[in-house]
């Protein structure tokens, strides 16, 4: 669909006004009709958003923090995982990319791209929603099938308010902690979870970076057989 | 019916391979990522009948647990590492253990030169041609009757894949001298390709370049690829080129980081 197209029209939320018309000058030279959506609105949940975006564009390029411009109560990436379940491709923007350890990656597995807002540049956006469309599809590339992996739970923790577990994924990179939103951890684990316990999950082992990591059923792992003949 | 084809995949710094042939296939190896599942899945094979690894560095290793999880592995060889006690040792006993529970996946501990094993993948035999049994009944951490020390390096499998009475490929692991000292004091190692040891790192005790030579020598190759990452390690060392170009002058060398991942038709000698 979006090659197909000689003009795009992209939905760009951003609570930033200026930053917006930025990113709207600058779409427009790779054929997008930019639809700003800024801080004079108010939306209380990301469909209500979502239904806006669907009325006026075909895309959209969403700014993660939308609260503090009150143009939101939820997340950029709650917005972008709602709009690709109902088949909108978007782009997932953050000059806080500190972010994307919990409250991105509790929506992570339904938003394809997540760009830094420093390497954003209109090439990039339309390959970037071209994967999300190819996604949506049910031809997700490489770096963001699911596979079964062993979660290692590093440390359960308390960061600003909210518990989060570091963890390792032995498939993917021994070598790298990962942190994640125990929101993603069914609610009946919360309570027994701790460190050195191993978990089951679906996760795309293929990313590269560390931020583009999602987990989704999330379950307990067995234990390793004492008498396997390996230890 | 098509010839066998053996695919050395590019995984970066680790070591995996899948041969095929009709509807049998064997893993050589299991580097972590998701390059091993993409090509299976490219290659259309739903299951293994063997999965072989050279020892357990996380390189070498770590891939297996999703194949495991998956429930598509049948035959799992490797040998045990008692001292071993990383995560990613532990998330393979986990992964080894459910696939046994869950899929009647079995796990042969211990590969080894004796006995033989006599495995077939299709029309190619797979034959192990180290550790020898006494190497394995010291184990890793142990040492050999000359008092050499045996690292997990020392100890890995040698695997030689042969078909129409040709061997076609070599992979010796992450071998170290003193395996290749137990190696070729006990085997004929021929092959057309040599899939070389530790992606041409450094030797702990001796030249780079007499490594190389040592075993480019006993194994004539027609094709050396080391398989090698693009950051972290500058691999293959240029020592190691040159001893295997002053062994094998006539060879080709193959990179997987510049190939990205060679695949060959077994039945066409290279």
């Amino acid at each position: 669909m979006i090659k197909a197209k000689k003009r795009i029209r992209i939905a760009i939320v951003d609570d930033e006004p200026d930053d917006a018309e930025t990113a709207k000058l600058e779409l427009s030279y790779e054929g997008f009709d930019g639809v700003i959506i800024s801080g004079n609105r108010h939306f209380y949940k990301p469909e209500d958003l979502a239904k806006e975006i669907e009325s006026q564009a075909d895309v959209a390029l969403c700014d993660h923090r939308l609260r503090p411009g009150g143009l939101a109560d939820f997340d950029g990436a709650e917005l972008a995982a709602t709009l690709f379940e109902r088949s909108i491709p978007a782009v997932l923007i953050t000059q806080y990319y500190m972010d994307s350890d919990v409250s991105i990656r509790r929506w992570r597995r339904k938003v394809p791209v997540l760009m830094k807002r420093a390497d954003v540049d209109p090439m990039k956006v339309k390959e970037g929603l071209l994967r999300c469309e190819a996604e949506i599809g049910g031809l997700p590339p490489k770096d963001r099938k699911p596979y079964e992996a062993l979660v290692h739970v590093d440390e359960v923790r308390n960061e600003s308010g909210e518990k989060v577990i570091d963890v390792m994924v032995t498939n993917w990179d021994p070598h790298q902690a990962v942190r994640l939103p125990m929101s993603l951890v069914p609610q009946n684990l919360h309570a027994d979870l701790s460190s050195g316990m191993w978990l089951l999950a679906k996760v795309n082992v293929g990313a590269e970076r560390p931020e583009d990591l999602y987990f989704e059923d999330i379950r307990l792992a067995p234990d390793p057989d004492p008498h396997d003949g390996l230890a | 019916m098509d010839s066998p084809k053996l695919v050395v995949l590019d995984v970066g710094h680790g070591n995996c391979a899948v041969l095929v042939d009709g509807e049998e296939a064997a893993v050589i190896d299991c580097a972590p990522g998701s390059t091993l599942h993409e090509t299976l899945e490219q290659l259309q094979i739903y299951e293994i009948q063997y999965v072989f690894l050279s020892h357990v560095d996380r390189d070498h290793c770590a891939g297996l647990t999703g194949l495991l999880l998956n429930g598509i592995v049948r035959n799992v060889y490797l040998n045990p590492d008692p001292r071993r006690d990383s995560k990613t040792w532990q998330a393979l006993r986990i992964a080894l253990k459910k696939a046994s529970d869950s899929f009647g996946t079995k796990i042969h501990p211990r590969l080894s030169t004796a006995p033989p094993l006599n495995l077939r993948c299709g029309r190619v035999d797979i034959e192990v041609l180290s550790p020898s049994l006494d190497m394995t009944m010291s184990g890793v951490s142990g040492e050999d009757l000359q008092a050499r020390e045996l690292t997990a390096n020392s100890m890995s499998a040698v695997l030689g894949l042969t078909h129409d009475g040709c061997r076609v490929a070599l992979f010796p692991g992450d071998i170290d001298e003193v395996g290749l000292a137990h190696l070729l004091e006990a085997k004929e190692i021929e092959a057309k390709i040599l899939v070389f040891p530790h992606h041409g790192g450094k030797s702990k005790t001796i030249a780079g370049d007499e490594f190389a030579s040592q075993l480019c020598e006993a194994v004539k190759p027609e094709l050396v690829l080391f398989s090698i990452g693009r950051e972290r390690y500058n691999n293959p060392r240029e020592e190691v080129v040159r001893g295997v170009k002053s062994a094998s002058p006539g060879s080709h060398v193959l990179c997987t980081q510049l190939s990205r991942s060679y695949l060959i038709n077994v039945e066409v000698r290279v």
